[in-house]
């Protein structure tokens, strides 16, 4: 079971699209999915078809966990029942956050208990130079990628 | 022998608080950081004092007027200048070569000139996860249209890591550092380019090349984008003239160019000859 991680969802964010759109498409396949998530703008575009849960039920999940926001990652060092974590560098963001330090990006993008996914292959070789090789490629939240994480792990 | 140093701002006097932490026990010394905003220079004395003080020419006020006239201490004074008539002077002045001249003729001065940070970087190792080609800090650099092209050049040639307080948006900038992780990122790249004339006196002493952007003395330096990757490339392939010029610049780092060898210059200028002495035993133990 895959558990996509996400502070909020919003129109302002292209990944909070295409995440719904591939959430949407999970429910008609064998892969079984939910997203933890505290706030759905009441605009946003896409109706969400899947199970929604609170943020905080990340850590009794014991299933696959992915997020693409680098901050919420942190999050990821306290669940300890889930089966495995991923990071999606989806916007290669972190020289934008303000007052970043090497310190954080190395608690999450050098643990060895989370597992990165890029979103190309030119993302995949930039991360790998900086991090670690990404586990997976997956282009803009691709619904079959998530499958296969899914019957792989 | 208690010593106070002021928490400010003010790269020296934290250079030279770790120089004298690390020897605080052999040569009975009790240095503090005194915070600057909590405690007002009168309320030291009121405290029962230090047997030396720094302090800062921006300190020199009229709480120093009062102290200066009720009680009878010793201080080192760091800055860029010193009033007219003060009613007591120095021991030592710290002040770098621009203001030197500022200084009434015959006062005890001391330049202050970079040099390698040893208290900060003694102890750092290859990491692999911090490993790079070429390294780039930006404290105290400003990111100008120059240096960002300087920085998109080297981000598109080679394997590169940028680190510091000062964020250039580029993907290969991995934020800010503290002391320990800047060691092990210096000791774990094939060369490092200075961009603020200190990082290649820490460079040296952890026998990593550094290439520098102004003129420095004993570094190879670059005018150019082009001059730079030409010694860039020497330095990251031509093994035999890599090795020759991390010798060259150890050797010229243990030639007097460590902030033990500033604080040791300081406590011999003022007649201290145990603290001299255990600051010049420890830099033979350090650098052999």
């Amino acid at each position: 079971m895959i558990g996509i991680l996400k502070h909020d969802i919003n129109n302002a964010n292209d990944k909070d699209f295409f995440a719904i759109d591939s959430l949407n498409k999970l429910t008609m396949s064998t892969t079984t999915a939910c997203l933890f998530c505290d706030v759905i703008a009441d605009d946003f575009k896409l109706p969400v078809n899947t199970n929604v849960l609170k943020r905080t039920h990340i850590f009794d999940f014991n299933g696959i966990l992915i997020t693409d926001d680098l901050m919420r990652s942190q999050d990821f060092l306290y669940t300890s029942y889930a089966k495995k974590r991923f990071l999606y560098l989806y916007h290669l963001d972190w020289p934008y956050i303000k007052g970043i330090r090497f310190a954080y990006l190395e608690k999450v993008l050098l643990n060895d208990n989370i597992e990165l996914i890029a979103r190309s292959e030119s993302h995949a070789s930039l991360i790998e130079s900086l991090f670690k090789k990404p586990k997976y490629i997956m282009p803009e939240w691709d619904y079959k990628v998530l499958v296969e994480i899914d019957n792989n792990e | 022998m208690k010593i106070l140093i002021p928490n400010i701002e003010v790269p020296i006097l934290h250079d030279v608080a770790q120089c004298l932490e690390s020897i605080k026990e052999r040569a009975s010394l009790t240095p503090l950081l005194w915070n600057v905003q909590q405690k007002p220079l009168l309320d030291i004395f009121d405290e029962g004092g230090a047997d030396l003080l720094f302090l800062h020419t921006s300190q020199l006020d009229t709480s120093f007027v009062i102290a200066a006239q009720e009680f009878d201490f010793k201080y080192i004074l760091v800055g860029d200048g010193i009033p007219k008539g003060i009613a007591k002077m120095p021991e030592v002045i710290l002040s770098t070569k621009e203001f030197v001249n500022r200084f009434p003729k015959g006062s005890n001065i001391i330049q202050i000139t970079p040099a390698a940070r040893i208290a900060q970087i003694f102890n750092a190792s290859y990491d692999i996860k911090k490993e790079s080609e070429v390294l780039v800090n930006t404290d105290h650099v400003e990111i100008t249209p120059k240096i960002f092209e300087l920085l998109s050049f080297l981000t598109n040639e080679y394997s590169v890591k940028i680190i510091g307080n000062n964020v250039v948006n580029l993907h290969y900038y991995l934020g800010s550092v503290n002391m320990f992780e800047r060691a092990n990122f210096i000791k774990s790249t094939k060369a490092l380019v200075d961009l603020n004339s200190q990082e290649c006196w820490d460079a040296a002493y952890l026998k990593i090349p550094a290439v520098c952007k102004d003129p420095t003395q004993n570094f190879l330096t670059f005018k150019d984008i082009k001059g730079l990757k030409t010694t860039l490339d020497t330095l990251l392939t031509e093994n035999d003239d890599r090795q020759r010029y991390i010798d060259k610049s150890y050797k010229e780092v243990c030639n007097g160019n460590t902030y033990y060898h500033l604080a040791h210059k300081i406590f011999k200028s003022m007649n201290n000859t145990n603290t001299a002495q255990h600051l010049e035993d420890y830099i033979e133990e350090l650098i052999g």
